[in-house]
This record gives C-alpha cells, structure tokens and sequence, in this order.
C-alpha cells in the first residue's frame, strides 16, 4: 500500500528531524532545514489523507482506513511536543508546557487507538466508549500546559483588560458553542444521561481551552515560544471546529470514523507536530531581552474581542430561521454583554492612555531639569578652566615665555570649544526631548539680520572674510535669540569655509507668504549627496573639518531644529567649486511689530 | 577710590578667579564671601560697595534670597547686583532679571572682560 510507505516515511523522517542522532544536547538547536523536511513529510502525508478523503479511495474500508490514518500524525505530532521539552531544562517553565502537550497528545493518540481497535478489532464503536475518556483527558491536559506558559508581571490594569479581552472571546466562542452543540445536545431528550454527558464535556473543554489560549495570547509570552504558539493556536482552533462539527454530528447520528471531519482533526495533529518541531531551544539574548521589556505596548491580539463582537452579531442576523432551542433574546443578551465587556475595556486602555501622557509629561519635566543641572555641572568646572587660562593667557600674571603662552592659547581656545560643545549638545538634546520653549514674538528680519553679524563680525574680520546683508523690510514671527543663534551657526560656518577675502551674503526676502534667509559662501561647495547629511549630528562633510574649523558638528542641526520649531524649513544648495547658499524660511507676524527686546 | 564690590560664590576656585581679575585687570577691591550668611554679614560689617557678584545656586541661601535680603537689610537700589550664573536658559536669565538684577553674566565667563562688563553696568543709570 503506497500511502503506509509513505506514512511511516513520514514518520521516519520526524524523527530524524527531531532527534538528531546520539545528541541527548538539551540545548541543540533544530536546524530550519530539518523543520524543512518535517513540513515537506507532513505535506505529503496531508496530500494523500486528503486526496483519500475527496477521492473516495478504499470505499469498502473507509472507516478503518480513517482510524489508522490518523495514528502516524498522533505519534509525529506527541514525540514532536516531546522531543521540544527535552530541549529545555527539566525546571524550565517551559519544558514542563510542552511535556504538558506531549501527554495530552498521547492521551489523544491512545484515544485513536482504542478507537481503531474498537472499529477495526472488534467492529463495533459504542458511545461513548473507553476511547472517550482518554480524549476528554486531553482538555485538562492542554489546560495545564497553557497555565505553564510564562509571562511578564502584569499591572493591575493590564490584568483587568486581560480578563475582560478573555471573558469577551468566551463569550463570543461560548455563543457559538452553545447555539450549535450545547444547546441542542442539552434539549434533546432521548439518550442516556452517560451520552449525554460526554457530549457536553466536549464543548465544555473547548470553551476552557478557548479561554487559556484566550489568556495565554493576550499576555506577553516569550519570544521563543512565539512561532510555535502561533501553530498551537491554530491547531486548537482547528479541534474547536471540528469538536463543534463533531459534536453536531453525533447529535444527528451522521458521524462514524473517517468522516471528513477527521480532516481536520489530522490538521490539528499535524499544526502541533510542526509546533513542537518549530520550538528553538532556550536562548539566553532572548530570554534577557524579553525581561527587559515586560511593558512593550503592543496591538498584537488586540483585535480578538471585536471578533468576537462579530461573532455574537453575526449570529443575531442568522438565528432566526433555525430552532426554537435558541431564542432571540439570550442572544440579544450575549450581545450586549459583549458590548459591555468591551466598553468597559476601551475604557479601561483610554484611562491607561491618560495616565501614560501623565507620565510622559512628569518625564519630560524630569529630563529638561536633568538636562539644566547637567549644563550646570559642566559649565562650572569649565569656569574654573576657562577663567585660569583667561587669566594666564591675557598675561595679568606676568608675561608667560613664548612656549607657554603657545601652550595656554592652545587649552584656552579648546576650553571655549568644549564650552561650546556643552551648550551645543544641551541645545540638541532639549530639541529632541521637545523642551525648547521658544518664545515668538514680531520681530524686524533687520534688527535679527544686525544682531547675528554684531556677533559674527570678530571671526570673520579675523578670517578675513566680509559679511554683506541685503534685508527686505519684513517682520517675522519668531524667538529673536533662537534665531540669531540660528544665523550665527550659518555665518559663522560660511565664514569658515570661505577663502582668505570672501564674501559671505545674507539676504533676506519675502517669499510666499514668509520670509526667505539665505546665507551664501564663496567657499568649496557642498556635493550634491551631502546636501542632507551636513544637518546631521557630528556629520561634516569632512571629517578632518571638526578639528581644523574647531566647530561642534552640530550648528547646522541645532540651526535647522530651531527653524522647524518655529514651523519654518531649512536646506542647502550647492555647486562645487562655486559655493554654498543655506536657506530658511519663516513665518511673517501678523500681528503688529512689539519693541523688541535687547 | 577704586570701586569696591562684593564677591559671593561658593566656589573657591572660581572666588579666586574672579577676585584676581577683577583686582588685577579691572583694579577693584573685591570683599570674598563663601555664602548668602557670610554676604548679608560683609554687607551689614563691610560696607559700603559699589556692586554685588552673586552666585546663583549656593548651598544655604541661594542666590535670589540672598539678593532679596541684602535689599531687604537696607542695601541701597545704586548698588547693582549681577548674577553669575551657569545656568544660562532664557528662561533661567529672564526670571533672575525680574528679581530686580542689573544683569546676569553667564558662566564660564571671560576674566579680561569681567570688569569691563561690571564697569559699564555702573555707569549705566538704573534700570526702572
């Protein structure tokens, strides 16, 4: 018979995947291509159940052939879960989650067999029979191993929106489980209390299962168990179909081994065998880095209760032409509990929101007075530096010897360049922690364009570069400081990289309803793929350019944070060889000019 | 008469420094003192003086009490406070202006300037 060959190749093939020869390693990683070959295995298996399944082959022993089909995937599907705990430590939560899985697989697979020799032995199936209470015993069992399964400490508020996600989808699962089976199971008369009994334990397990799996997904598992869990939960979301299916069948006495219903059961077999062959062996990185991120906001799963609304909804527009054992309004019910549990939840994550925008605020507050004790810190030595040096230098101690004096004006200018670099990098940081306040006034483009030369004018005269203006009448909307800080970092740059006797042009004109800076150079230009680059932190186009042009590396980023804060633009034009001309625009005042403040 | 001013840091290197510049570059005499305490005290015992130099964060009373004591004790409105400070935000400058100081000089600070800054502070008439 090719499709036993093929089973037990199947079989042989797991094996070999999954215990890797004379390695009892419990930290032996399963390689991707014998996951590979796993899947490739269980496909093919697949394709012949199904095709044995729509081809109707073996007509005449349908019903053996399905219970012996089903015993390769149980036995792939439980050494799998198996051989996933023997790669943990025997201490580890979640070794002891998949031993869990591995006895309840193998309960089910003794089920399978009781079943097969019932059918195929002794050629009577009784229900229930002595296979039922090995396959309820997996319920309990898949329950056990999903309370294994670790997860971060959860807030107070965490755990209530957990619990109300959970009592939502069991509400939503629990609505369909009792309109199809429960409901109709528990009205019917006419069988034994035994029978009837073991029909509801099934969907009873189903909704206990729908619950853990509920929590265990809603929760932040671990990393490594992410892929597999993904399988598990299709897996069980298969067995709750077809345990409803199931359940529908015996109640109408249309089910007998080898339904197509067992379809999806060896779904299920096979999603936990690739389950178990997709568990990674612990990794110690991953354990680390999922403890340091217990609080990780996340939407993952989120979507599940609003199903489950669906659910209930869809439902409500089907029921009414079905049985009477269903009225309409446990149903209208279900849905407003639905309903509420997910108000209550929305309200609960608005609330969460809420506090979490406190915290940031109260955080930002913490940062900013960080940040000034921080410059406090650093300015005051640097006082001591600078002062000491000023003092050397200036020769109000007596003339230094020539070497000296060389040596003071060396620490001195680096002095002032560190004093530079402090205030530069606090600028920076307040930008990017959004606690620069500016505060915008109408201002005069002049009086901004004067007072960024007054201050530039030394350095340039001393590089021997003249500074030009050209200035509209324009009055703008702005914090004057900021933004002479703004044009001092532009002049002061451009005077740097012009040439002995350059001219450096700022002009400023009216444009599109705001005003246009631009700062032009005459110095070597900028290459067309750095025009970006130099608004960058510690990015100059050269990197012997920190050192030669003593600046910070970060006068164009700060430049360009300032004018974006005031809801402007800044870029860079070039040719190479020509010169440079840096822009910004800013928004004019409406309002009138206020004197402005010196 | 060289002017006389009233130096308050809790720094001793940076007393030091501004105390050697302000005497060698600008030839004033400075009166140290290491506290808010031991200022309000020069100030009763060793007055007069033409300015005060003040620190702004000092353990004990800070800069801005200090300088609302001093005026508080009878220091007369010619005499001109400027703060020295490190913390040089806008912000931080503005509020140290409306306790009524003549100006605030930030540190690090130029100690071949310094006096020319003060200097110019006193020939300024006062603020309203």
């Amino acid at each position: 018979m090719p499709s036993v060959r093929l089973t037990q190749n199947a079989v042989a093939s797991f094996h070999r995947a999954l215990c890797p020869a004379n390695s009892r390693s419990a930290a032996k990683a399963p390689r991707l291509t014998d996951y590979r070959r796993a899947t490739v295995a269980l496909g093919v298996f697949l394709l012949v159940y199904v095709s044995w399944q729509l081809l109707g082959w073996l007509p005449g022993a349908r019903q053996s052939v399905g219970d012996l089909l089903v015993l390769p995937v149980d036995v792939a599907a439980t050494s799998a879960a198996w051989w996933a705990s023997r790669r943990f430590a025997r201490s580890d939560r979640l070794g002891s989650f998949w031993r869990w899985i591995a006895f309840a697989l193998a309960a089910e697979m003794i089920g399978d067999v009781v079943q097969a020799i019932y059918d195929v032995g002794l050629h009577h199936s009784p229900y229930p029979s002595m296979a039922d209470p090995f396959y309820l015993a997996f319920y309990p069992l898949v329950l056990f191993a999903l309370l294994r399964v670790p997860a971060a400490a959860l807030g107070s508020d965490k755990r209530t929106k957990t619990s109300l996600d959970a009592a939502t989808i069991v509400v939503g699962g629990g609505a369909v489980v009792w309109y199809l089976v429960l409901g109709p199971t528990a009205l019917e008369g006419g069988r034994g209390v035994l029978a009837m009994a073991v029909s509801l334990a099934f969907p009873v397990g189903d909704l206990l299962l729908l619950a853990a799996l509920a929590v265990v997904l809603l929760r932040h598992s671990p990393i490594i168990l992410r892929a597999p869990l993904r399988l598990i939960t299709i897996a069980l979301a298969l067995g709750i179909v077809a345990d409803v299916l199931y359940g529908d069948g015996q109640l109408h006495g249309t089910y007998t081994s080898g339904d197509f219903i067992d379809t999806l059961y060896v779904l299920e077999f096979s999603a936990f065998a690739l389950a178990g062959a997709r568990q990674a062996p612990p990794d110690y990185e991953d354990a680390v880095s999922a403890a340091q991120r217990p609080q990780q906001l996340s939407a993952r799963a989120s979507w599940l209760p609003y199903l489950s609304v669906a659910i209930g909804l869809a439902l409500l527009l089907g029921v009414e032409r079905r049985d009477p054992f269903f009225p309409d309004v446990s149903l209208v019910l279900i849905v407003i509990v639905l309903a509420v549990l997910v108000a209550v939840r929305q309200y609960i994550a608005q609330r969460e929101l809420l506090r979490t925008q406190a915290a940031l605020r109260h955080s930002e507050q913490v940062k900013d007075e960080f940040l000034s004790v921080v410059g406090h810190e650093l300015r005051t030595p640097l006082t001591s530096i600078h002062g000491s040096l000023g003092l050397l230098a200036g020769g109000v101690l007596g003339e230094l010897p020539e070497d000296a004096a060389n040596m003071v004006a060396v620490a001195l200018l680096n002095t002032e360049r560190l004093g530079r670099l402090v205030n530069d990098i606090l600028d920076i940081e307040r930008m990017a922690t959004g606690s620069l306040v500016l505060e915008p006034a109408a201002v005069d483009a002049s009086e901004l364009v004067e007072q960024s030369i007054q201050v530039v004018q030394a350095t340039a005269g001393a590089a021997g570069v003249t500074l030009r203006s050209d200035t509209a009448a324009l009055t703008v909307r702005a914090d004057a400081d900021r933004i002479v800080q703004a044009l001092v970092n532009l002049l002061g740059n451009a005077v740097k990289f012009s040439p002995r006797s350059g001219v450096v042009t700022l002009t400023v004109s009216r444009c599109d309803g705001g005003a246009l800076f631009s700062v032009h150079d005459s110095g070597r230009g900028i290459p067309a793929d750095r025009l970006e680059a130099i608004f960058e932190r510690f990015r100059q186009v050269d990197a012997s350019d920190a050192r030669e042009k003593g600046g910070t590396g970060l006068g164009l980023p700060i430049a360009r944070g300032i004018v974006q804060q005031h809801n402007g633009r800044m870029w860079a034009e070039s040719r190479v060889g020509e010169g440079s001309t840096l822009y910004f625009t800013l928004p004019l005042a409406s309002e009138p000019r206020k004197p402005a403040r010196k | 008469m060289s002017p006389r001013v009233l130096l308050v840091d809790d720094a001793q290197d940076i007393r030091l420094i501004a105390q050697m510049s302000l005497e060698r570059v600008g030839g004033w005499t400075v009166m140290p003192a290491s506290s808010g305490e031991q200022a309000l005290r020069a100030a009763a015992e060793e007055g007069p003086f033409d300015a005060v130099l003040l620190d702004v964060m000092m353990p004990g009373i800070d800069g801005p009490s200090t300088l609302q004591q001093l005026r508080a004790h009878g220091l007369p409105v010619e005499v001109k406070i400027v703060f020295l400070t490190a913390k040089a935000q806008a912000a931080d400058l503005k509020r140290l202006r409306a306790l009524g100081a003549a100006s605030v000089i930030a540190k690090p600070f130029d100690p071949l300037a310094l006096p020319h800054q003060l200097a110019e502070l006193l020939d300024k008439p006062p603020d309203s």
